[in-house]
């Protein structure tokens, strides 16, 4: 923590506009509130924030960097800030939830190009049958399996694109609809919906080559 | 489970897990504060380099535009001079060549005051002429 930490004073207290907004956007009152106090300079309640938010940005800028630790931790950081310098820009009125993706998503870009070696990376799939011989079967620890289905399907991500791979994992394990992720990542619902399931259906076919199937 | 069965994968669940595993477990706040505060500097600073750059480049143009305008400010002198004086001298004439001022010749045969200033110009220009 920083020795520069302001006090995060007591919170601005929701309106009913605020309440009106949040339904229309989407995004949890108190976000809403954190991320106004923080756009005024309070770093308390940006903290707050991006403690609350640190699951979804890290996860989401791992899931963009295809799972490669390294970058993934300089795109969380990097977005953080950015994101402490973009929140007094943030205009109230649109998504928070888009807004911060928004800065991850180009955030996360600027590390893969600075970095393009990792992003030129390619595994063949003689790479994945490897690693599927070399794979503990035997020791029937499910940790183990787990471990390796993981790591097999972090290879298999590494295979679609950047933007497919953060559109995939914000539709399944955030559970962003098809429209929120149109509108964040401004384009068409049929696009979004192909994209996905083109996505999908790489990555199950990647799978089912070493011997994995999607549930 | 057998080698022909298929194994299945919660897409859900491995993606989270492999995303959490692979990401920094905690934020680090000193930094972004830090960064945040050395990044505006750090363009201040840059700003302030380029305008010196331009001003320094704005500064040795004009300078060389004065300095070109030497070799022509004498004759001008010599030249106003000469219409203000009651005893104008009896022939001045510049000759060019190519643009370049290749040859300079003036005289005065009734103004020894102009003759003596010609002169001194002569014997101060390192090139031997005006």
């Amino acid at each position: 923590m920083s020795a520069e930490k302001k006090e995060s004073g007591p919170l601005t207290p929701a309106t009913p506009k605020d309440a009106s907004k949040s339904a229309a956007t989407g995004d949890d009152p108190l976000d809403l509130e954190l991320a106004a106090n923080a756009s005024r300079g309070d770093k308390g309640a940006f903290e707050r924030l991006m403690w609350r938010w640190w699951d979804r940005i890290r996860g989401y800028c791992a899931a963009f960097v295809a799972f490669d630790p390294e970058l993934a931790e300089e795109a969380a950081q990097e977005s953080l800030i950015r994101i402490y310098k973009a929140l007094p820009r943030w205009r109230k009125e649109s998504p928070l939830g888009g807004y911060l993706y928004g800065i991850c998503r180009t955030t996360s870009a600027d590390v893969m190009r600075t970095h393009a070696r990792h992003h030129a990376r390619n595994v063949q799939v003689e790479e994945f049958e490897s690693l599927s011989l070399e794979s503990p079967h035997a020791s029937g620890e499910a940790n183990v399996l787990r471990q390796e289905a993981n790591q097999l399907l972090a290879i298999a991500m590494q295979k679609l694109e950047p933007v497919d791979r953060s559109m995939l994992y914000l539709h399944e394990v955030e559970g962003k609809g098809l429209s929120e992720l149109g509108a964040m990542y401004d384009l068409p619902l049929g696009t979004v919906k192909s994209r996905l399931f083109r996505a999908r259906d790489k990555l199950g076919m990647l799978l089912r080559e070493m011997g994995y199937e999607l549930s | 489970m057998s080698s022909a069965e298929k194994k299945t994968i919660d897409l859900k669940v491995a993606l989270k897990d492999v995303a959490m595993t692979s990401a920094p477990s905690f934020p680090d706040f000193a930094r972004v504060y830090q960064e945040a505060e050395q990044r505006p500097r750090k363009v201040r600073r840059f700003a302030l380099s380029a305008a010196l750059m331009a001003l320094a480049a704005a500064a040795s143009f004009w300078v060389g535009i004065y300095w070109h305008s030497q070799s022509s400010r004498d004759v001008a002198l010599i030249e106003s001079w000469s219409s203000s004086s009651s005893s104008a001298p009896s022939a001045v004439s510049i000759g060019t060549s190519n643009g370049e001022q290749s040859q300079v010749v003036l005289a005065s045969s009734q103004n020894t005051a102009v003759n003596l200033f010609v002169q001194d110009l002569w014997e101060s220009s390192s090139s031997g002429g005006l």
